[in-house]
């Protein structure tokens, strides 16, 4: 809780804010990961069941998409996710947790790492469902999606890009599962821009 | 590499220490795991006031074991391939190199097996003796007040000539393969292990044949390696960084032996 969000005591007795802090989302970029179809299932681990899943390198385009609140003037970030990782743990509580890393390669040639972690609720007896045979979760016809949620900070030595270094980064996201395989996973990244 | 680590630590002789030291043994050796290192931008990336981050990528490697060492009790071996990992090395401000890796194994009888480690190495260490001296003529012109400001000139001054290449480095350090010369860096690396470590725990006596058998079948070898999830474990061993003039250093090749940290009981 910083400073302003205390309770201000005037006269003896506590008064609270009335109103929220200022607070904004600055829209960065999009992507969306296409993941390998292997998959290092490590198998239950105390809390849940552990899976490595990995992005297919260079084949997932990280780009700016018209919004209603866009970055302005050169803010922007366009090109590819060089590689990552997530060591994912689906938990018995039905909660996925995500634990990423990952490096954007720009268009123009800076490097970008960034990490991360996220949760995916993945609804009532969700573990249950996930790590059931039978029956599958979604299907190539019928995929099923989950909202994802994470917190990424970005790394980079490039100066051109030294900016996103300063944001702490939300992100919203949606995963596709076909046979109760995370498929795809897709990104809007927003800073936190007070 | 690294054979006879098991030593009992001494007693004190300090008149404050009326108890023993805590028996220490670090020496039961499990496997060894080896790799070859993929470096996908050999660009460092900045990691803000802290230095400077390498990624670097395993390729696929061994686990193997040296027959007739001293191993845990209990431990049943474990022999098989890396299949991938990475680690997020990072070159520290000052002089420090700080290894957070992850790693996946898979066994000969197809368990799989994370590996997750983290360790530092003074890199001051392995500079050649004139830089050595040159830090020394430094420090002694200046003040005691003063030394902290000078380490932390030096340490700038290396950070910015180690990521050039440019600093003589310890001939004890540098190897010559048959592709390039190279700087052997010694590890030393705390490790922890995730494997499947036991039946699906929340559901006992249950009909367990809705869980994917896949997951069923990694938890028919648990009992060979549960003392990897239950134990702390160090890794003593080389990371080998190609070295050419001008050029950051390029890390080429990594091996480890694995041993169990213990406590002998009193």
């Amino acid at each position: 809780m910083t400073a302003s969000r205390l309770p201000l005591v005037a006269r003896g007795r506590i008064v609270q804010r009335q109103t929220l802090l200022d607070k904004d989302l600055l829209y960065l970029f999009s992507y969306d990961a296409n993941l390998e179809m292997r998959r290092d299932e490590i198998g239950f681990v105390p809390g849940g069941v552990r899976v490595n899943i990995f992005a297919k390198p260079r084949d997932t385009r990280v780009y700016h998409v018209a919004r209603e609140r866009t970055t302005t003037g050169s803010r922007t970030i366009q090109g590819s996710v060089e590689w990552g990782t997530d060591w994912a743990l689906i938990r018995t509580d039905d909660i996925g947790s995500l634990d990423v890393r990952l490096t954007i390669k720009t268009d123009d040639g800076a490097t970008i790492f960034s990490w991360y972690k996220g949760v995916f609720p993945s609804g009532d007896r969700g573990f249950r469902k996930l790590i059931s045979e039978d029956p599958l979760v979604g299907s190539e016809q019928h995929p099923v999606e989950a909202p994802v949620y994470v917190t990424p900070h970005y790394e980079t030595a490039d100066p051109r890009y030294a900016w996103i270094g300063q944001h702490q980064c939300v992100g919203f996201g949606r995963i596709k599962i076909v046979k109760s395989l995370v498929r795809s996973v897709s990104f809007d990244i927003y800073a936190m821009d007070a | 590499m690294a054979d006879g680590l098991k030593e009992q630590q001494s007693q004190s002789t300090s008149p404050r220490a009326a108890r023993p030291a805590p028996p220490v043994s670090v020496g039961d050796y499990c496997f060894s795991l080896s790799s070859d290192l993929w470096v996908p931008d050999p660009s460092p990336t900045r990691a803000g006031p802290f230095g400077y981050r390498f990624h670097v990528l395993y390729k696929e490697g061994d686990v193997t074991m040296t027959e007739g060492r001293s191993v845990p009790l209990g431990w049943t071996g474990l022999k098989g391939k890396l299949l991938s990992g990475a680690d997020f090395l990072l070159v520290r401000s000052d002089g420090v190199l700080a290894l957070d890796g992850r790693v996946t194994l898979r066994s000969d009888d197809k368990v799989l097996i994370d590996a997750l480690y983290t360790g530092s190495v003074d890199l001051i260490e392995l500079l050649d003796e004139p830089y050595l001296l040159e830090r020394g003529r430094r420090l002694d012109e200046n003040g005691p007040e003063s030394k902290s400001e000078a380490y932390r000139a030096l340490d700038a001054d290396f950070q910015r000539d180690f990521l050039r290449s440019l600093v003589p480095i310890h001939e004890k350090y540098v190897v010559v393969d048959s592709r390039a010369t190279c700087i052997r860096i010694p590890l030393r690396v705390e490790m922890r292990f995730e494997t499947a470590s036991g039946p699906y725990p929340d559901a006992p006596g249950e009909d367990m044949s809705w869980i994917k058998k896949r997951y069923l079948k990694h938890q028919e070898s648990f009992f060979k390696y549960r003392l990897l999830v239950r134990r702390q474990f160090v890794g003593v061993g080389h990371l080998t960084c190609a070295y050419a003039l001008g050029t950051p250093p390029l890390a080429r090749s990594i091996g480890f032996d694995v041993f169990e940290l213990g406590v002998a009981p009193r």
